[in-house]
C-alpha cells in the first residue's frame, strides 16, 4: 500500500475512501501551515502528499527522490511546489481548476465594490457609533459606469470577471503573455492593451496571473507611478506579484486611490503599514472561500492522487514532461 | 432686459462645481458650514427666498411651508426622495416642487450589489480580521461564505434600480424574481429573466436574498412586517436601500440575533436621539451611512439636473421634473 502524508483537513467522505486505500498519515496542526523545515521531517518518505499551499521546494523532492510519486495541491495556484525540481524527479504534480472560477470573480466584484464605494469605512463609521449627523458629505465614492477595468492574466477566473464587469457598465482590456483569438476576445467583450497601457489607462486594475519568476514583484514603484491617481489595484492571485512595501509608499502619496488585496507578500503577516490605511480593503485570503468551492477542491485534490495510484490516470496534471 | 437674479438658498453643501455654476447663475446663499437647519432656522429661510434647495435630511413640515413667503415660488429638491416634503401643504401654497431623479439608478445598484456580494462571502468580517492582524494563515475550511451562483434574489418592486439590480445580478448566476403593484411586460421581463410574484408572502419564503427597492408610501410602510420578515428561511439575507420605515426594525433585530435569518445589509435604518441604532448590535450585519446614490458623478450629476429645473422655471416652462 502506498503511502500518503495529507497535510490539510479533508471531508470525512474523502477521508475514509483514502484510509481504504492508502496508509495515511495526518498532520494536525494549529497553525495549518507547516513551515518547510517541520516538512522536511515529518513529510519525508512518502510516496504521495496532498498539500494545501505549503512550500514545497527542491532540497525535499530531491531528498525523497525514490519514494515520492505524487504531490497533489489542493488549489489552483501552484508556485508552491518547485515544479521543474519534481518533473526532473519524475513526481507528478497535480492542481484542482475551475472549481473556484465564479467564487473568485464574485470576490473581486466585491472588494472593487468595497474599496469604491467604501462599504467597510462607512460599516466600520457606524458601529464604531461615530454617525451622529447628517451623512450628506461622508464617504463619496464613484461610479464604475463607463469606466476602465484592465485584467492581467484572463485565463477561466479572468473570463468571469470580464463577464460580471461588463453588467456594471465597465469597459473590459486585458493583458496576457498571448493574445486571445478573435472569436474569444468577442465574447467575453474584451481588448488587448500591451502592460504600459493597460495599467497606465485603467483605473481598476486587476491581478489574476500566476505568480512565476517573471511575475513576482510585476508591481513596484515605477509601476505605481505609471498608474492613474484614480486607479485602485485589486490583487487576486499571489502576494508576491506586487512590493508591498512599494504598495504602501504609492498608497501613502496618492499616486493610486486605492486597493483590494486577497493576497500578501508573506502572508499570513501583513505588511503593518497597510493595516493603518484608509483607502485600502484586506481579505484573508478568501476567493475561493465558499463551502461548495472548497469542498470540491478539497475531493478533486483527493481523486487527483487516488487515480493516480489506482489506475495511472494523469487528470489535472500540471507538469506534463515528468517521467 | 436685465432680470433680476432669483434669490436661491441652498440648505447643505454641495459639490463645489455645482455651487459654483450657482453662485454665477443665482442670487446664491450657500450653507458653507453645512449644519443642517433647525425647523425654526427653516422657517427663517422661507420667509426670504424664493427658491429652495432642500435635501433629504431637511424636514419641509406644513409649519415650515405656512410660513412660507409669497414669493417662495418653487422647492427644487436635490435628489430622488421627497418624503420629507409635505406636498399637500406645498400644492394649497402654490409652490412647485421638483425632485432630481433616476439617474442614480447605476450607483444604487452598484452599492446594492456590494452589500449582495459582502453579505454572503463575509466580506466585511474578514477585512476586520486582516485589519486587526489576526489572520494566521490560509486555510481549506476557514471563513467560508456562501456560493452566490445559482440563488434566487427576490426584489420588492423592479423600477430602475431594481432593474439595474437585476441586470447585475443576473450575470453572476442569480436566479431574478420580483414583486411590485403591477407585472411588468413580458419584453422587460424577459431581458432578466425574471419571475413575477403577486403574492410577496410567497416570494419571501423561497428567496435567498431579498432587496427592498420600492419607494416609501403609504402602501409600502410596514410593508416587511414582523410577519413576513418571518416567512424568511434561515439561510436568508435582507438587503434595503430604499426607506427605513418599510422594514419592521425590531422584528429584524430579533430574528438576526436569534440566527433566524442569515443577515441584512442596510443603508438606511432608524437612528435614536443619540445616533445609534438597536441594530448596531446584530450579528451579520453590515450597516452603511445611506451612501446609496454617494458617488463623486453621482452627485454632481443631481447638482445638474437641480439647475435645468430652476432655469426652466425661471424661464416661465414647466420644470422638468416637477412632482406638483
Amino acid at each position: 500500500m502506498n503511502k500518503i502524508f495529507v497535510h490539510c483537513r479533508l471531508p470525512k467522505k474523502e477521508l475514509e475512501i483514502l484510509k481504504k486505500n492508502f496508509l495515511l498519515k495526518i498532520h494536525h496542526s494549529k497553525n495549518i501551515v507547516l513551515n518547510e523545515d517541520e516538512f522536511f521531517i515529518k513529510a519525508k518518505g512518502f510516496n504521495g502528499i496532498i498539500s494545501q499551499g505549503n512550500v514545497i521546494n527542491k532540497n525535499f523532492i530531491k531528498a525523497n527522490k525514490n519514494s515520492l510519486k505524487a504531490i497533489s495541491n489542493v488549489g489552483v495556484g501552484y508556485d508552491n511546489i518547485d515544479i521543474d525540481a519534481a518533473t526532473k524527479s519524475g513526481v507528478a504534480v497535480f492542481n484542482t481548476p475551475n472549481l473556484m472560477n465564479g467564487a473568485v470573480a464574485d470576490l473581486t466584484l466585491g472588494l472593487i465594490l468595497s474599496v469604491v464605494r467604501k462599504i467597510c469605512l462607512g460599516n466600520k463609521f457606524v458601529k464604531d457609533r461615530k454617525w451622529k449627523g447628517n451623512s450628506w458629505d461622508l464617504f463619496w465614492g464613484e461610479s464604475l459606469q463607463s469606466e476602465k477595468i484592465g485584467i492581467i492574466g484572463l485565463g477561466n477566473i479572468g473570463k468571469e470577471v470580464a463577464l460580471r464587469a461588463r453588467s456594471f457598465g465597465l469597459e473590459v482590456f486585458y493583458h496576457n503573455r498571448n493574445i486571445l483569438n478573435n472569436s474569444t476576445e468577442k465574447k467575453y467583450k474584451v481588448k488587448y492593451l500591451n502592460f504600459d497601457d493597460l495599467i497606465s489607462r485603467c483605473k481598476f486594475i486587476v491581478l489574476l496571473l500566476p505568480l512565476t519568476k517573471e511575475s513576482k514583484h510585476l508591481f513596484t514603484k515605477k509601476e505605481f507611478k505609471k498608474m492613474r491617481k484614480d486607479s485602485y489595484i485589486i490583487n487576486m492571485a499571489r502576494g508576491k506579484i506586487i512590493k508591498e512595501t512599494d504598495l504602501v509608499d504609492a498608497l501613502k502619496k496618492n499616486q493610486i486611490a486605492g486597493a483590494a488585496l486577497d493576497v500578501f507578500e508573506n502572508e499570513p503577516k501583513v505588511e503593518k503599514k497597510l493595516l493603518t490605511l484608509n483607502n485600502v480593503v484586506l481579505m484573508p485570503h478568501a476567493g475561493s472561500a465558499t463551502v461548495i468551492a472548497r469542498t470540491k477542491m478539497m475531493q478533486l485534490a483527493c481523486n487527483n492522487l487516488k487515480n493516480f495510484f489506482l489506475k495511472g490516470t494523469l487528470d489535472n496534471l500540471v507538469n506534463k514532461g515528468f517521467k | 432686459m436685465i432680470v433680476k437674479k432669483p434669490k436661491v438658498f441652498i440648505t447643505r453643501k454641495l459639490p463645489v462645481k455645482i455651487e459654483t455654476r450657482m453662485m454665477e447663475l443665482f442670487d446664491t446663499t450657500l450653507n458653507e458650514a453645512d449644519v443642517l437647519l433647525s425647523e425654526d432656522q427653516l422657517i427663517e429661510v422661507f420667509k426670504k427666498y424664493e427658491i429652495i434647495v432642500p435635501s433629504i435630511a431637511d424636514k419641509i413640515t406644513t409649519k415650515v411651508l405656512e410660513k412660507a413667503s409669497e414669493n417662495l415660488k418653487l422647492i427644487a429638491n436635490f435628489g430622488a426622495g421627497i418624503d420629507h416634503i409635505d406636498l399637500e401643504a406645498a400644492k394649497s401654497k402654490n409652490i412647485i416642487v421638483t425632485n432630481s431623479p433616476g439617474l442614480l439608478a447605476d450607483d444604487t445598484a452598484d452599492l446594492i450589489m456590494s452589500l449582495l456580494l459582502a453579505l454572503p462571502r463575509r466580506l466585511y468580517e474578514g477585512s476586520k480580521l486582516v485589519a486587526a492582524g489576526n489572520w494566521n494563515g490560509w486555510s481549506p475550511t476557514k471563513m467560508l461564505g456562501k456560493r452566490i451562483y445559482g440563488k434566487r434574489l427576490g426584489i420588492i418592486g423592479l423600477g430602475r434600480i431594481g432593474q439595474a439590480v437585476a441586470k447585475r445580478a443576473k450575470v453572476f448566476g442569480l436566479a431574478i424574481h420580483y414583486h411590485s403593484r403591477n407585472q411588468l411586460p413580458t419584453n422587460i421581463e424577459d431581458l432578466y429573466e425574471a419571475t413575477y410574484w403577486n403574492s410577496l408572502d410567497e416570494m419571501i419564503k423561497r428567496m435567498d436574498i431579498i432587496s427592498v427597492n420600492c419607494p416609501l408610501t403609504k402602501e409600502t410602510k410596514g410593508l416587511m412586517s414582523e410577519k413576513r420578515l418571518r416567512l424568511m428561511t434561515p439561510d436568508a439575507y435582507i438587503i434595503n436601500t430604499s426607506r427605513s420605515e418599510i422594514i419592521d426594525e425590531k422584528a429584524l433585530f430579533d430574528l438576526l440575533k436569534n440566527n433566524k435569518i442569515a443577515g441584512a445589509g442596510l443603508d438606511v435604518f432608524r437612528r435614536q436621539e443619540n445616533g445609534n441604532s438597536k441594530l448596531l448590535e446584530a450579528p451579520n450585519t453590515i450597516l452603511i451611512p445611506h451612501l446609496g446614490s454617494a458617488t463623486i458623478e453621482g452627485r454632481i450629476e443631481m447638482g445638474e439636473k437641480v439647475i435645468v429645473n430652476i432655469k426652466t422655471f425661471i424661464d416661465g416652462h414647466n420644470p422638468p421634473n416637477r412632482i406638483i
